[in-house]
């Protein structure tokens, strides 16, 4: 098991490199760079000439090291992340990349963790409620709503959330707290305000995974209802309640688990979307931001952190695979 | 008999139609005033104050509102408030769409527009003043008055004196020497304007300081009067030299320009203001929040000092339309209506019963136009790109394209209703020295454009409905015209696609090219488009953007830039558009600068410099609570809605505030030093 294990956190570090390595390309990819977005600005808000501006930029280029070729700023980006922990300065918010993002990772974590906790729990007991009443009307209503889940893009659900409760219910949409709760210190009418507004991203980003989530425990549990052990276990004489919740359930949860290490990141990304249209304080509108005026440093390291997360989460998974299913650890 | 009645009848039926008429007209005309009605600077017998600061002055905190304010403070008229003197009190609520970057705004860091420049900012002339004087010229504001010498080679400008700044420094020449030399002429502090606005003749303006509250300035020219409009709100906000120079290479030597440039992060709070209201917290994506200044240098004519809302709460979003949606639901207080696509709706939501805002109708000014590329130079990679150019700058040509455009078509697909509307010139309505008289239109009439096209030699030779060429690099092909669009601005996407049927229908293929705004930057820069889909707002305020006028410099106007080596084959009507230009700088009245900008309009609007589709109403939405809004306020005209409406005059009766956010705080600077 341990062998096991040293030899996927071996295979996680050249992994690591490549991704860092596309991540950087990527974000260098889009003609210009933040001192474009400068000289831009420069030109239309303030009343600059565009030859004044260039040299503005380049200046400003100069000063930050970007006017250096991509491998010498690549290799001190990486430098810096490795021994200072440094991701770099963010140009927009006039700060270090680092602080701006963990700024923002309290509430991200929490949102994509509730996600995640919601659209598993729920999509599990109504894939089991669905597997074991096949073909009845609440399978039936179950199965359309998962399709629709699917289909329908977080963002349209997110904006139709926006337009009810704005024009219809006439509350202020957006945000996680009421206007008079943002200032106040924490106490139960500041908790309450806030769980009358984390539910909206929670519900919209669960959405789509409580869908899938029950599509496949729904076609594995039907798949484990058919193998023979469980006939053996019913013609034994157990309880229907005891054959499906102890004996096929935990069979049916393994494909649920292997994607546990992918979800993070799907869940954040579902969040990214969310919460730039609900306007929440995450880092989603920070990273579409930072992507939109070519804020490099702070749109790349965002990118690797999630990259990060997504090779964490497979290298758990893959740890936890082989833990409950011995086949896995004697390959 | 009869006949002698029904004349009768006929007449007193229009005498009452005009008088009905003129009346409307009267109602709906912007009052105009004298600077003085507006402004002026004076002692008043004895001051007053917000209850939270006469709090503070009890508790030491902060001397008496009389050793605050200056000798001859700026006493707002009540001869030009709409609905007089106020009462303190209320919280002004909106929605900032953009990251607050820091305080040095003259090294071009962003506070986070929206209003937040406008709250904490002050120039040395106000020309958010000027849509309501009646010379119509930049009102007087840090500077209280100017003159110019005999041979206008000299102006000498009186500054406020005693203004002190929001930690009660006094505010000097001082400080408006440091932001002109050591901010706006440094090419190491990315200011916002540059020693090129501020260079005549080959010299660059020099600023004199006479003593703490007398600067002069030396041209090389005489009466440079445009140089006025650069020393307003952004252009020339003045920066606090006491707090900035320790962190400037030039009086710091261990200091980098890096380092000044962020020498006041985002988190340094409060920073230290000339401005109404102070930005006292800031929560990043979340709020930042102004309380008043308590040194600020403005008065009501009662005595009171301004401003009369208390709290300025800016609720941080992600996107622009967030204060669109806030301000339906009550939430926010005001926004401008620039979306065209939300027209409708925000107005039906006005309309309802017990809504909390209403619509001020703005001016014409929303302007959408399609610019055709006539440089032979930049941009141009081989011939097929050269035919393409040389087709754009032919007269004939762009006379075809505008016969093609059913203007009013175009409006009504974007937005049925009354608030756009075909915009057959290529000079908004609304703009500044707009004149009827003068400019010239090419209006919708397919035949008349298919016979020029024809004229052209284009023929449609393969029968697929549209034309080709029938000569030179391009002959056999059909005859396609590329429209560059930049995907945030997406009526332009939407009047593209208006667009494409209507060319079709003349026999030219439309293709539109949507493009991310910095990749379209880049390919306006490198002059890479054919024809561009955009919105020219600066129309709007031609006086204050006269380098885009014309062919002045080598990267304007957009549509015509130089080539390499600064090449570039000026058509005939532009070279008298040079001097056009060039003479406006200079020229003192208004009735000549009229003159001048009709003879331009003419010039602009008879050659098709640009082809005009579609014009705008520059709406605003704003709460019902506040009073004092003056009528017609335009949102956006030399300034935004913030300077134009002199938010520190605003107040809301008692029984409508709100509770603020901060209640009883006082700005104080000690605590930071601490």
């Amino acid at each position: 098991m341990s062998r096991y294990v040293i030899q996927r956190l071996l295979m996680s570090i050249p992994v690591l490199i490549i991704i860092s390595i596309v991540v950087f390309i990527v974000i260098q990819l889009p003609p210009g760079d933040y001192m474009s977005t400068v000289q831009a600005q420069l030109q239309s808000l303030g009343g600059l000439t565009e030859d004044e501006a260039v040299k503005v930029a380049e200046q400003l280029r100069h000063t930050y090291g970007l006017d250096k070729p991509l491998y010498i700023q690549y290799f001190v980006w990486i430098k810096n992340i490795l021994t200072k922990g440094d991701f770099g300065f963010s140009f927009q918010y006039r700060k270090p990349v680092a602080d701006v993002i963990w700024e923002r990772m309290g509430w991200t974590i929490l949102i994509a963790s509730l996600c995640h906790l919601v659209s598993t729990l729920v999509g599990i007991v109504i894939g089991i409620y669905s597997a074991t009443h096949q073909y009845s009307i609440g399978d039936n209503v179950a199965t359309f709503l998962a399709f629709v889940g699917l289909s329908v893009p977080g963002f349209f659900l997110a904006l139709i959330a926006m337009y009810i409760l704005a024009v219809k219910v006439g509350v202020e949409a957006g945000g996680l707290f009421s206007q008079r709760y943002i200032l106040a210190p924490w106490g139960w009418g500041k908790f309450l305000d806030l769980l009358s507004h984390i539910w909206i991203p929670i519900v919209i980003v669960g959405f789509a995974g409580t869908a899938r989530n029950m599509r496949v425990m729904r076609g594995n549990l039907l798949d484990v209802l058919n193998l023979p052990y469980v006939l053996t276990a019913r013609s034994k004489g157990l309880k229907e309640r005891e054959v499906i919740f102890k004996h096929a359930v935990p069979n049916a949860l393994h494909p649920l688990i292997m994607y546990q290490g992918m979800v993070l990141p799907f869940m954040i990304q579902g969040e990214l979307i969310a919460s730039t249209v609900l306007n929440i304080p995450t880092a989603g509108p920070m990273f579409l931001n930072a992507i939109n005026t070519q804020d490099m440093y702070l749109a790349g390291s965002f990118l690797l952190l999630l990259a990060v997360v997504l090779v964490v989460g497979n290298l758990l998974a893959d740890i936890v695979l082989a833990w409950i299913d011995p086949r896995i650890r004697y390959d | 008999m009869k006949r002698k009645w029904s004349v009768l009848t006929l007449s007193i039926i229009v005498v009452v139609l005009v008088i009905v008429a003129s009346s409307l007209a009267q109602e709906s005309e912007i009052p105009k005033f004298e600077v003085d009605e507006i402004i002026q600077y004076k002692a008043l017998p004895s001051y007053g104050e917000s209850p939270e600061l006469a709090e503070a002055v009890k508790r030491g905190e902060i001397p008496p509102v009389e050793e605050r304010l200056p000798a001859k403070p700026a006493v707002v008229m009540t001869s030009g408030m709409s609905d007089g003197p106020g009462i303190y009190g209320d919280v002004w609520r909106t929605v900032s769409a953009v990251p607050t970057a820091g305080w040095n705004w003259a090294a071009g860091v962003i506070g986070g527009w929206f209003g937040i420049e406008e709250a904490m900012q002050e120039a040395l002339v106000n020309t958010g003043m000027s849509w309501r004087l009646k010379d119509g010229e930049p009102g007087p504001n840090l500077a209280t008055h100017w003159e110019w010498s005999e041979d206008g080679k000299t102006l000498t400008m009186y500054l406020v004196e005693g203004a002190k700044w929001s930690d009660g420094h006094p505010f000097t020449a001082e400080d408006v020497l440091f932001t002109y030399y050591d901010c706006i002429l440094d090419p190491n502090v990315p200011s916002w304007q540059g020693a090129g606005t501020w260079t005549l003749g080959g010299k660059v303006v020099e600023l004199e300081k006479v003593d703490d509250y007398i600067i002069k300035w030396h041209f090389a020219e005489a009466f440079p009067v445009y140089l006025l409009w650069y020393m307003d709100l952004l252009d020339f906000s003045v920066a606090p030299a006491h707090v900035l120079k320790p962190y400037h290479p030039k009086y710091n030597p261990e200091k980098t320009y890096e380092e000044f440039i962020n020498a006041l992060p985002p988190n340094d709070l409060p920073p230290v203001v000339l401005g109404a209201w102070v930005p006292v917290y800031l929560k990043e994506d979340e709020a930042l929040i102004m309380k008043r200044n308590p040194y600020y240098w403005k008065v009501d004519e009662t005595g009171k000092q301004l401003p009369y809302i208390g709290e300025y709460y800016f609720k941080k979003a992600s996107a622009g339309v967030q204060r669109d949606l806030d301000l339906i639901a009550g939430t926010c207080d005001q926004t401008h209506l620039e979306t065209p696509g939300l027209f409708t709706f925000v107005n039906e939501q006005a309309r309802l019963p017990g809504s909390p805002f209403k619509i001020i109708p703005g001016m014409w000014t929303l302007t959408f136009s399609l610019e055709s590329n006539l440089s032979l130079y930049q941009g141009v990679k081989n011939e097929t790109d050269l035919e393409m150019r040389k087709l754009l700058r032919n007269f004939d040509f762009r006379k075809a394209i505008s016969h093609a455009i059913d203007r009013e078509a175009v409006a009504r697909m974007l937005v049925p209703g009354p608030m756009l509307r075909a915009l057959p010139s290529g000079f908004p309505s609304g703009a500044d020295y707009y004149d009827p008289e003068a400019v010239v239109s090419y209006s919708y009439d397919p035949e008349k454009s298919k016979e020029l096209l024809a004229g052209l030699e284009f023929k449609d030779t393969d029968g697929d409905g549209i034309l080709n060429w029938t000569s030179g690099p391009l002959q056999g092909q059909n005859l396609t015209v590329a429209v560059k669009i930049h995907e945030d601005q997406t009526a332009c996407v939407d009047i593209v696609e208006a667009l494409v049927p209507m060319f079709e229908k003349v026999g030219i293929r439309l293709t539109p090219k949507i493009v991310k705004s910095t990749v379209g930057q880049a390919l306006d820069t490198a002059g890479e488009f054919e024809l561009n889909m955009t919105r020219q707002d600066f129309l709007a305020s031609p006086y204050t953007s006269l380098t885009s006028l014309a062919p002045v410099t080598p990267s304007s106007p957009n549509w015509h830039r130089a080539g390499p080596g600064e090449k570039r084959d000026l058509l005939p009507f532009e070279e008298r558009m040079v001097e056009i230009v060039e003479a406006l700088k200079y020229e003192r009245t208004r009735e000549g600068r009229q003159e001048l900008f009709s003879e331009l309009q003419k010039l602009w609007t008879e050659n098709l410099y640009t082809i005009g589709v579609i014009e705008g109403i520059y709406n605003t939405g704003i709460t019902k609570r506040f009073r004092n809004i003056p009528i017609g306020v335009p949102a956006r005209f030399h300034q935004w809605f913030h300077l134009n409406v002199m938010q520190e005059q605003v107040w809301t009766p008692e029984e409508e505030q709100l509770p603020e956010f901060l209640p009883g705080v006082v700005v104080r600077h000690e605590e930071k030093q601490k």
